[in-house]
């Protein structure tokens, strides 16, 4: 306040202004705020103006969207596979990390190794990995078989089966990052405190260890939901018209039936979405989230 | 409160603790008695925390017994030995409030919540810290963190404390006024208690009696005056308090005791007896540097007169700290009240040093 004070008193005014590093790193940030304006604000902007203009002015499309049609159907599987997804990562991540982050040396740095590697490998190359496995004379159903399980083959796809291990599969590194990170954050010593102080390993688990990694399950079920919200590429080889999501959705109403208003507005109807479901969670797990800052 | 009734005896019988081929604890004996507030004190490294994980339940010894209260606990998992522990970084649990930190470990013990209240309620007032059950511990100060660590370590009434150098991380003026506390804590709460730490002021401050530990061993046990005066050998000597050691060249008896040839020609006369057959290489000649007059009116009492050139003269928190060359290859350390001593020396200055012969302590080189 003084040093404020002080500038605004000077009789040259702003031209005598200090070079200040804020201002600097203020610069330093036009760039990427250009380069985002201009390729995503901009046409995102376009998306939503056209749900709203496209073929005529009016809320027709949005109509059409919340009508009978499979629209809200589709809007609402996308809801609950990402949902899906999301719990069985958290399930299949945490033991993973928790793991990791008791790991040292080699061992942390194979199951390291082991989690990332997959990330280099492209999406599309993993999905189709997948319809290898799953495919009517595939691996998956030559074992079956073979071991006498089943007479004939299972139909796995296209449906939901295929699409939720599809997606789990390439979800999964995003909810073990950041569990690890949080958990490797930890002090150990708490553990050893709550051990002497009488906490059995189960109850020093559930109320130390546990509440003390919440804040990246937290990051972990918000990058893992959203990015699974959006899915494309997955759903779309493994699911088929029976599991049907948003993203699909979206790309056959715009490129198949160039039905460019019906896809703006189911795009601007899943951004409300996911932006109505992320305030939501920021405001039940606020609370957790300051605990944690708080530290 | 019952007092000192609640302590429990603790004995370690033959502990040892190896990782391979090192020894982290050679086989160790110790006698705590009931209610007794006792340091473990050593450098770093040398074997302390070992010990106190051992006895806390973190480090599985490779062989000997642990008993509290008579009840041999090594097989027994550290949420049921029913100790106390204070952590060096308090180890306050993050995501609790004082209160519910306090709690833990009643929690833990299943006790009902309208006993919890009152019970942390008290503790609460004990470390003075009434009216902060809500704080986060992020809010509190390091002294209140210590003292809810305090309180969090003795809700339940173990028999048995343990403190891993608890005050490590606050700064010395804090310090002091907690040891101050933590004595009259334990006066309160009347456990046994084992307390490491490697700031030898500060065990002698708190304990009734201390355990020096060096290389995986206790070297000494003994009261705090008894260590000073009486160390059992060089390390002991140098490591409580300071000494002025000197290797010995040669020992001749003498009128009344021992002469020793220490070199550079220098000969201190001391009425300790060397152990039998030294010829000195074993054994080193310790003068505590309070022991030293400067400047005094020479007297046939003192036994020991040189003379040498004040290097250097600091006052500190009500002490003068001479270092007084006597040769080239010998340097004394002198520390005084500055009241007593009528003459303050300024580096340069020859000054005359002399000590009785029976502060001449004779000691076994570690």
């Amino acid at each position: 306040m003084q040093g404020r004070s002080t500038l605004t008193s000077r009789p040259d005014g702003p031209t005598a202004r200090p070079w200040s590093a804020t201002g600097f790193y203020g610069w330093l940030l036009a760039v990427p705020t250009g380069f985002l304006a201009v390729f995503f604000a901009w046409p995102l902007l376009r998306v939503v103006w056209r749900g709203f203009t496209d073929p005529h002015p009016g809320l027709a499309n949005f109509v059409t969207v919340f009508g009978d049609g499979p629209y809200l159907f589709v809007l609402w599987n996308t809801i609950e596979t990402a949902a899906t997804v999301t719990v069985l990562c958290l399930l299949i991540a945490y033991p993973i990390a928790y793991v990791m982050s008791k790991a040292r040396g080699m061992s942390l740095q194979v199951m390291a190794a082991l989690v990332l590697i997959p990330l280099w490998t492209s999406v599309v190359i993993r999905s189709y990995a997948w319809m290898v496995v799953f495919q009517r004379r595939g691996i998956l159903n030559d074992l079956l078989l073979a071991a006498g399980i089943v007479d004939t083959p299972v139909r796995f796809l296209p449906g939901s089966f295929g699409v939720h291990v599809g997606m789990v599969h390439i979800m999964l590194p995003f909810m073990v990052l950041p569990l690890l990170s949080s958990m490797r954050s930890i002090d150990r010593t708490l553990l050893r405190a709550a051990a002497v102080l009488g906490a059995s390993p189960s109850n020093a688990f559930l109320k130390v260890f546990l509440p003390l990694s919440l804040p990246g399950v937290n990051a972990g079920v918000a990058l893992v939901f959203m990015t699974s919200l959006g899915f494309f590429v997955t759903p779309a080889l493994l699911g088929g018209p029976r599991h049907m999501t948003a993203a699909v959705l979206i790309e056959q109403q715009a490129n198949t039936y160039l039905n460019w208003g019906l896809a703006s507005a189911l795009a601007t109807t899943l951004l409300v979405i996911t932006l109505a479901i992320y305030l939501v969670y920021l405001r039940v797990t606020g609370g957790a989230a300051e605990a944690a800052l708080a530290r | 409160m019952s007092g000192a009734s609640r302590g429990a005896h603790l004995a370690i019988q033959g502990l040892y603790k190896r990782y391979g081929d090192v020894q982290a604890l050679a086989p160790t004996d110790l006698d705590v008695a009931q209610g007794e507030f006792f340091a473990l004190i050593g450098p770093s490294g040398s074997g302390k925390s070992t010990l106190l994980g051992s006895i806390a339940g973190f480090v599985p010894p490779s062989g000997g017994r642990i008993l509290v209260g008579g009840v041999d606990v090594v097989s027994v998992p550290p949420y049921r030995r029913n100790i106390g522990m204070v952590f060096q970084n308090y180890a306050l649990f993050p995501h609790m409030v004082v209160f519910d930190n306090i709690a833990f470990p009643l929690r833990m013990r299943k006790v009902a919540e309208t006993e919890i209240r009152t019970r942390v309620e008290r503790m609460l007032a004990v470390v003075r810290l009434e009216g902060m059950g809500a704080r986060r511990t992020s809010q509190l100060s390091g002294g209140q963190q210590q003292r809810v660590a305090l309180a969090r370590a003795a809700v339940y009434d173990p028999p048995l404390l343990l403190m891993d150098e608890p005050l490590g991380a606050l700064d010395k003026n804090l310090r002091e006024e907690m040891q101050d506390e933590i004595k009259q804590f334990h006066r309160q709460i009347g456990a046994t208690v084992l307390y490491v730490t490697h700031d030898q002021d500060e065990a002698a401050r708190l304990s009734d009696r201390i355990a020096i530990v060096n290389h995986g061993r206790i070297v000494q046990v003994g009261a705090p005056r008894e260590l000073y005066e009486a160390p059992c050998n060089s390390f002991v000597a140098s490591f409580l308090g300071e000494a002025n050691l000197f290797p010995i060249q040669s020992v001749a008896p003498a009128v009344d005791g021992t002469t020793l040839e220490i070199g550079g020609g220098m000969r201190l006369a001391t009425t300790r007896k060397p152990p039998e057959a030294a010829t000195g290489a074993g054994i080193m000649a310790c003068v505590r540097p309070e022991a030293i007059g400067l400047n005094h009116r020479t007297s046939a009492a003192a036994g020991n007169t040189v003379e040498g050139i004040v290097d250097d003269a600091v006052y500190t928190a009500g002490m003068l700290r001479y270092r007084v060359r006597v040769s080239d290859s010998i340097q004394l350390t002198v520390r005084q009240p500055p009241g007593h001593a009528a003459h303050h020396a300024i580096p340069g200055e020859r000054v005359v040093l002399s000590w009785r012969a029976e502060d001449t302590l004779l000691v076994p080189r570690e």
